[in-house]
């Protein structure tokens, strides 16, 4: 019985030893998730973490990348009225009187750039502090990451002015940062793209013959962009005319409404929409804009300023292609026609004729139409806005000085990228026009209201933020 | 195992006079045992029959054998015969005439004369030789002599023996504890002296030794609230000799209440527990918060750690959904959102099965838990079988209940005649981009939203029914239950419970090993739909389905947009079951030393349906039909062997024990969904949808721990208790596993002293404990540390994308509180009043939180140990009095309140961390800075407010870096306790509760839009600013309200009010039916009720419900149910 009990005390104690181990508290690693250290051992992986940073920037409720800049923009500049205006967070883009706490402004610009920017650089930090990936991979999904972490911080710095510069993942660096100047973003921009685009193929191999990866060209296109928005004319018409000159890839379809279409010899890059939940094979932007029935049942979500369409010339095949009209309640109101498939005609799992552009070859022979104007080399520039107009339909340009031909160009660019991307809200802002233009037609219109508000959420969680001026 | 048994003491009547005990050799005893075995192993005759405890026999000169048979028959004992049957060959016949008499003192004067006597043990009857007497006192010595020693037996009055009882000599303090047959030993006694003997949960007994050299002792159980059986951690002690906090709500008081959800049964009856329910819908989560709110945290619940008859009800956080203020979402775990926030876990839990449910609240209490003590411990308890009478116990209720405050809201007249002001002011023109509601609907339409939607009744239908029984060795308890209740809101949908208990415990013939074992498997059943927030809707808005019966999406066109009815038929079905059991081996080594082992496993597995029809969605999106299907599987294993010791040592009981415990917990879910499909008839299958989609999501969680715990207790006057603890827990990363935790509490009950027993004889106790000690928090998802991706649904250029899942931090490690408490305990007047007073003090630090990061990090939080130092002090009182207590008529009462301040006492560094601007380093960690509104501005008919920072303009700073106009409030409540009136007179009982808080909160305009939007307003609102110079409550109607109305929602203190209140939150009248119609119905007890919950209400408050702020959540309903319970 002694014996027993020594037994049973020995057992209880081998046990609690057994306990002290530290082996036996360790789990293994999670079966829904995988870490990042596995993440960047393999090629495969490494692959489907570039391919998040893109599919959340079209398919999620990212609405910054996948048509936020589009329409919301369109509404802060002439191009778009909202229909039902007791949306009151939309209803203040359109009446350029955005409050600190609007929930677009602070999740869906704010707060889609940045996580997307955080994907990116945790691409880089990984590919840098893991060894799994084939270097040549290791070399194109680098130049992806700093393709994307440009093309947010881009949007970012013109939408918000000084903007925080995020360059790591590391939130004990990032989460007291101050906003860093608009010229620094911009040599940032510019030094991810320019490293980007010597990584990144010259091709469309990775996304095997698709558009949608961004490649070389698509960090080139961007480039000239930064360079026409920083003044730097020489290298923006240097940029843009590498791309326009690269006519095996790149051409203007004749038709205009194959423009905006699966893999069109326009597009530079295209995000791949796959929402299968609810737009089915619909572009946001088509989903959002087009109306449900066009007939008088159903409203139209947003519908086209009369300024917009006003800037139409006669016989503009952009106007009668790009803009359908529904009447509702007697009254006929005009939307965005560039993308066909709104909800009525998206399916399921159906095919996918369309994609959602984002650079184009169009915005790239502005580009260098107008940096040749600023260079005063008026020729080229009316040849190259000429192109433009040639395949909208309308005839050669009647400007002439360099200021005509800059306005002509401007305008130009008010018709040809009419709601994309925020492009007629920036031009703007960057002529120095948003006043001239926007306070005629917006009562509340304030000069500061060209910037919009940080989130109010951000300056109560980083105390090194400034609001600016005007809220 | 070796099994023995001895010879006991007969028991009962002869306790006056108690003949002169054997004292049975060795030899004898080792012959005995081996007999035993061989009759054991000859089969024992066991009959399923109810037998009397009394025994009648009339004969004269009756062969020993026909009178034993007839007892055997009489009483379904057992008869065995130490040496066979022939040993009767010697016996002579007997003349008897007895009726209904004790089975003992039958056997005694059947075998008076006969060279045979008996022993009892349990329900067996041996039969031995009768041995010659050796007395070891003989002849006996002069009083006042010291004895050699004395034996005894201590039992309960079911004949049950008391192991660890204390047996005390009076004179000198000096004693014992019992072994696992109950016996005692003691030396160096007199013959004049007095032993106590004490048993916690009994009531204690002295007894003078006078010249008996053995004693049998029979305890009877108490009835003092002081020295009822408490069960704390690891074992059980009484609120007398307690040195923790330790809360209890008894079956009685959870009986009084019809609630679904054990826990809901909790709220006002502990002080300082603070229990509120996530939403309306039954099922729902439920928050519960022990002492303030002890972390800055807003994304982890404050759920204490529960744990369910030893088995502690860990539920892992697989999809993140947790939170502050919604609580846990228990076990739905596959993502799928439910409209109830998720599922307690508690209802699964029968109420009618627990016996008691413990709150331990202080650091002595809750050290032993180690590191998840830090939020206190919830010990659950269910019922148990008890030693003797078979019970069958049936009880049915059947109830009602229903929403009765509501809100008075505009009707269409008015509602229209606002718009049109609103858009006048504006300059709007009444067109359909501005006013949809006026031009396209019928603006003499009217419909009262609330009546719509909460008008229902919800209803109530329960049944329960138990076994019970046993004898000394053996008990259980088999219980089946079944509750039905419908909600409020919905036109359709049930929760349903069937739940199944069983227990048993068994004792070996020597008493020495322990077997009990319990279990529960509940079955839930829960339908609901998202209840649409739609009580401010416009009340001339078309009506929900149009004539066809289908959702009117088209008749609300253009503002289709807002139509919010489409959840009407999207379908939402949870099932779970829950296992739940418990093994409990024990077995006494040798005196005073146990080896035991707790066993314990669970098992929830639940499924969700969630559906979302074609005809649930607006035509004109082309809709197409969406399901989603959830799977939780969840097991949990803990397996804690524990070693106690218990001895006499000087002056003092000594326990001491040690254990480990070894927890390991695994949740697995799995999400399908189907997308796309074109008839809404094949929704309920995956298969058939033309898009699918799944994900999974798993969790382990383990953890160890070794502990060990002393307590002292000399002469029931000085208590120490120590408690210590190492833990290991896998939430964190390598090199920070491991945790030490420890309390140290001690009591000194001055009643005792006998100057004070002498001068305060009203004192029926006196006593002050305090406690200090540490415990920790690990309360944070699994795998927290590690830097995880995770895969999305659908392809990108044909790979399934990878999304990172956020920040980590590397040093996450064990959250710390130290906890302080003092109290007093006094009982006056033979304890017919007590009074409990409490104060305490908890620190939090390196508490666990999800640290706010700016968004532009890429995400708003990261899962760390905050640098902040929160304390929570506070009081708390208990009053218990019998106030009156004549034969036909009683009054006893019960009177808690709790009193809680928090205050953040350190933060580093505050101004450059994301708290600057919302905490103050001094205030509670619940502040909220508030502009003070002034009143409508009788020149512009906007809101005004206090401009404090004097510089002419409203200004708000919203990161608090600067000055502005706002002032500083603090949101804790004040106080909050209950009042409880128990009245009996003759067969009436009436018992009233009453909860109470005071407390500010939000009030229902929070969820109003700007008066004049297409939303409903207040009836209030009609006394606005119409024009220059008005002085009115309300503001000029507007449909573009502006900074002055986002000032006043979110800024301002207009929306907080007064929210306390006094709620009869439970009125009980039963009435038990007189014995004699109860003795014609062959039953025991039986007894009508009827209960009333959440009666009436008294409250400043401007809203529907104080505890549910807001309009967008149900407010709580008024319950009455009735109902019958019967014991056979």
């Amino acid at each position: 019985m002694l014996f027993n009990n020594k037994k049973l005390i020995f057992f209880l104690f081998a046990g609690v030893n057994i306990i002290a181990c530290k082996k036996t508290i360790q789990i293994p690693p999670p079966t829904g998730t995988i870490t990042t250290s596995q993440v960047f051992s393999s090629d495969n992986q490494a692959i489907s973490a570039a391919s998040g940073m893109y599919f959340n920037m079209i398919n999620t409720s990212r609405s910054f990348s996948n048509y936020g800049m589009s329409i919301f923009c369109g509404m802060s500049a002439d191009e778009l009225i909202i229909f039902d205006q007791t949306q009151q967070d939309i209803d203040q883009f359109q009446k350029n009187n955005l409050s600190t706490t609007n929930t677009i402004v602070d999740g869906n610009f704010w707060g889609d750039a940045y996580p997307t920017i955080y994907a990116a650089n945790a691409i880089i930090e990984g590919l840098g502090n893991y060894t799994g990936v084939h270097d040549s991979l290791k070399n194109e999904l680098t130049g992806e990451a700093e393709f994307i972490r440009a093309f947010c911080n881009f949007y970012l710095v013109n939408l918000f002015g000084n903007i925080p510069l995020v360059t790591t993942i590391n939130w004990h660096k990032t989460n007291v940062l101050s906003r860093t100047s608009v010229t620094q973003v911009y040599d940032n921009i510019i030094s991810d793209l320019k490293d980007a685009k010597n990584r990144l193929a010259s091709d469309y191999s990775a996304g095997v013959g698709q558009r949608i990866i961004p490649n070389k060209w698509a960090a080139t296109a961007l480039l000239a962009r930064a360079y026409l928005y920083t003044g730097d004319y020489a290298n923006a018409e240097e940029q843009a005319d590498s791309l326009i000159s690269n006519t095996s890839l790149y051409s203007l379809d004749s038709n205009i409404n194959q423009v905006f279409l699966t893999n069109s010899s326009e597009a530079i890059w295209q995000l791949q929409q796959n929402n299968k939940g609810s737009s089915y094979n619909a572009t946001p932007e088509g989903f959002i804009l087009i109306p449900s029935i066009l007939d008088s049942t159903y409203q139209p979500f947003a519908y086209i300023t009369t300024q917009l369409l006003n800037a139409f010339e006669p016989g503009d095949k952009r106007r009668s292609n790009w803009i359908d009209s529904t009447i509702y309640n007697g009254i006929e109101y005009y939307f965005p026609y560039k993308y066909k498939i709104g909800p009525r005609q998206a399916l399921v799992n159906g095919p996918y004729t369309e994609y959602y552009m984002v650079l184009r070859l169009a915005e790239q022979y502005l580009i260098r139409a107008e940096a040749r104007a600023k260079q005063n080399k008026l020729t080229d520039a009316t040849s190259d806005l000429n192109i433009i107009r040639k395949r909208a339909g309308l005839t050669n340009t009647v400007a002439t000085s360099q200021t005509d031909l800059l306005t002509a160009i401007t305008h130009e660019r008010q018709v040809e990228l009419f709601v994309e991307w925020g492009h007629r809200w920036l031009d703007l802002k960057r002529s120095n026009q948003a006043t001239n233009v926007l306070k005629p037609i917006k009562s509340l219109w304030e000069n500061t209201a060209q910037l919009y508000p940080i989130p109010a959420s951000e300056l109560m969680t980083d105390p090194n933020l400034v609001q600016n001026p005007g809220y | 195992m070796n099994f023995t048994f001895q010879v006991g003491n007969p028991a009962g009547a002869g306790m006056s006079n108690p003949p002169k005990q054997l004292i049975i050799r060795p030899q004898a005893l080792l012959i005995m045992q081996l007999s035993a075995f061989l009759l054991l192993a000859l089969g024992l005759q066991v009959s399923a029959a109810t037998y009397s405890q009394t025994v009648s026999f009339t004969g004269k000169d009756v062969p020993l054998k026909t009178v034993l048979a007839s007892v055997k028959k009489q009483t379904g004992y057992g008869v065995f015969f130490e040496n066979g049957e022939a040993m009767l060959q010697s016996s002579a016949p007997v003349t008897i005439d007895l009726k209904n008499v004790q089975l003992e003192i039958f056997l005694r004067i059947c075998l008076k004369d006969q060279p045979l006597e008996y022993a009892l043990e349990g329900k067996t009857i041996f039969i031995k030789k009768k041995e010659p007497v050796v007395s070891l006192a003989s002849p006996p010595p002069p009083p006042g002599d010291p004895i050699l020693q004395i034996k005894g037996r201590v039992t309960n009055d079911k004949g049950e023996p008391l192991v660890n009882a204390n047996i005390t000599v009076k004179r000198n303090g000096h004693g014992t504890v019992t072994d696992a047959n109950g016996n005692f030993y003691l030396r160096n006694v007199n013959s004049d002296d007095v032993v106590n003997v004490t048993f916690i949960g009994y009531k204690t007994v002295s007894m003078p030794i006078k010249d008996r050299i053995s004693l049998t002792v029979v305890l009877s159980a108490t009835t003092n609230d002081l020295d009822k059986v408490v069960v704390q951690a690891y074992g059980t002690t009484s609120q007398r000799l307690a040195t923790g906090n330790i809360g209890t709500v008894t079956a009685e008081q959870i009986a009084r209440q019809p609630v679904m959800n054990p826990l809901e049964a909790l709220q006002g009856q502990v002080a300082g527990v603070v229990v509120t329910n996530a939403s309306g819908y039954a099922s729902a989560p439920i928050k519960v918060e022990i002492r303030g709110r002890n972390t800055i945290n807003a994304n982890f619940p404050s759920d204490p750690l529960y744990i369910i008859d030893g088995v502690p009800l860990t539920i892992l956080n697989l999809t993140g959904s947790d939170s502050y203020t919604g609580g846990a979402t228990g076990v739905i775990q596959s993502g799928i959102q439910s409209p109830a926030g998720g599922q307690s876990p508690f209802f699964n839990i029968n109420p009618t099965d627990i016996e008691s449910i413990t709150v331990l609240k202080d650091a002595d209490a809750t050290a032993i838990y180690g590191s998840r003590g830090s939020n206190g411990v919830i010990l659950i308890n269910t019922k148990k079988g008890k030693a003797g009478k078979t019970h069958f116990d049936l009880s049915v209720y059947s109830g009602i209940s229903q929403v009765n405050r509501h809100f008075q809201l505009l009707n269409s007249h008015q509602y229209t005649a606002m718009r049109k002001e609103a858009l006048a002011n504006d300059g709007l023109p009444l067109d359909i981009n501005n006013a949809a509601d006026l031009v396209t609907w019928d603006t003499t339409r009217y419909t009262d939203w609330q009546k719509y939607l909460w008008g229902g009744l919800g209803k109530y239908t329960d049944v329960e029914s138990s076994l019970s029984g046993g004898d000394s060795r053996t008990t259980f308890r088999v219980a089946a239950g079944y509750h039905y209740q419908t909600e409020i809101l919905t036109s359709s949908g049930a929760n349903q419970r069937a739940s199944l208990s069983f227990n048993i415990n068994h004792k070996s013939l020597n008493q020495r090993f322990n077997m009990g074992f319990t279990g529960t498997y509940t079955l839930i059943t829960s339908d609901m739909i998202f209840t649409p927030g739609a009580i401010t809707l416009p009340p001339d808005a078309p009506a929900i389905f149009d004539n066809k019966g289908n959702l009117n999406f088209s008749g609300w066109a253009p503002l289709n947009g807002n139509y919010p009815f489409g959840s009407l038929l999207q379908p939402y079905t949870a099932k779970s079951n829950l296992l739940n059991s418990n093994l409990v081996l024990s077995y006494e080594m040798t005196k005073g030393l146990i080896l035991k082992t707790s066993l314990g496993y669970n098992n929830i597995q639940s499924n969700q349906t969630s559906l979302t029809p074609i005809t649930s969605q607006d035509p004109a999106n082309n809709p197409v039909g969406q399901s989603s299907f959830g799977y939780t599987l969840l097991h949990n294993f803990i397996l804690e062997p524990q070693l106690e010791y218990n001895n006499f040592i000087s002056k003092g009981k000594l326990n001491i024990l040690l254990g480990s415990s070894i927890q390991n917990n695994t949740t697995n879910s799995i999400q399908l969904m189907g997308f796309g499909y074109n008839n809404d008839a094949l929704l309920t299958s995956v298969i058939n949808a033309p898009v699918q989609s799944s994900a999974n999501f798993s969790g382990e969680y383990k953890y160890e721990a070794v502990f060990g715990r002393i307590n002292y207790n000399w002469d029931n006057k000085y208590i120490i208790n120590l408690n210590t603890r190492r833990d290991g827990s896998s939430r964190f990363g390598p090199g920070r596993q491991f945790g030490n935790f420890g309390s140290v509490g001690a009591a000194w009950i001055f009643s005792e002293e006998t100057l004070i027993k002498k001068k305060l004889s009203f004192l029926s106790l006196g006593k002050v404990r305090g406690s200090y000690g540490t415990t920790g928090g690990d309360e944070i998802s699994d795998y927290a540390f590690l830097s995880q991706w995770s895969f999305n649904r659908f392809t990108y250029n044909g790979v399934l994308p990878l999304t990172p899942l956020g920040h980590t931090d590397s040093t996450l490690h064990w959250q710390v509180n130290r906890k302080l408490e003092v109290a007093v305990d006094l009982s006056f007047l033979k304890d017919r009043i007590n009074l409990e007073a409490v104060w305490y003090r908890n620190r939090c630090s390196d508490q666990l939180v999800a640290f706010p990061t700016p968004l532009l990090t890429g995400f708003t939080s990261v899962t760390s140990n905050s640098p902040a130092d929160v304390q929570n002090t506070g009081w708390e009182f208990l009053l218990n009095a019998e106030i009156l207590n004549e034969k036909n008529f009683s009054w006893s009462a019960k009177f808690n309140i709790g009193i809680n301040r928090n205050k953040l006492i350190k933060y580093p560094n505050l101004s450059q961390s994301p708290y600057g601007g919302r905490l103050i380093i001094g205030q509670s960690i619940n502040i909220i800075k508030l502009l003070h509104f002034t009143g409508i501005d009788p020149q512009t008919g906007l809101y005004t407010f206090q401009d404090k920072n004097k510089d002419g303009q409203i200004t708000v700073d919203q990161t608090g870096q600067t000055t502005d106009d706002r002032y500083i409030h603090d949101l804790s409540p004040k106080f909050d306790g209950g009042f409880t009136n128990n009245f009996n007179y003759k067969n009436w009982q009436l018992s009233v509760f009453i909860y109470y808080k005071k407390q500010i909160g939000r009030n229902a305009l929070i969820s109003l839009d700007a008066p004049g939007d297409i939303t409903n307003q207040p009836t209030s609102v009609l006394n606005h600013w119409k024009k220059e110079g008005d002085i009115a409550n309300n503001p000029r109607f507007t449909t573009s309200p502006g900074t002055s109305f986002y000032n006043y929602q979110i800024f301002s203190d207009a929306i907080y009010t007064d929210a306390s209140f006094i709620r009869l939150q439970n009125l009980s009248l039963s009435y038990t039916l007189p014995q004699k119609i109860i003795k014609t119905h062959a039953l025991e007890n039986c007894k009508i009720y009827i209960q009333g919950e959440n009666l009436f209400i008294i409250t400043k408050y401007n809203g529907l419900d104080p505890e549910v702020q807001g309009f967008t959540s149900i407010p709580r309903a008024r319950t009455i149910t009735a109902g019958i319970s019967c014991n056979f």
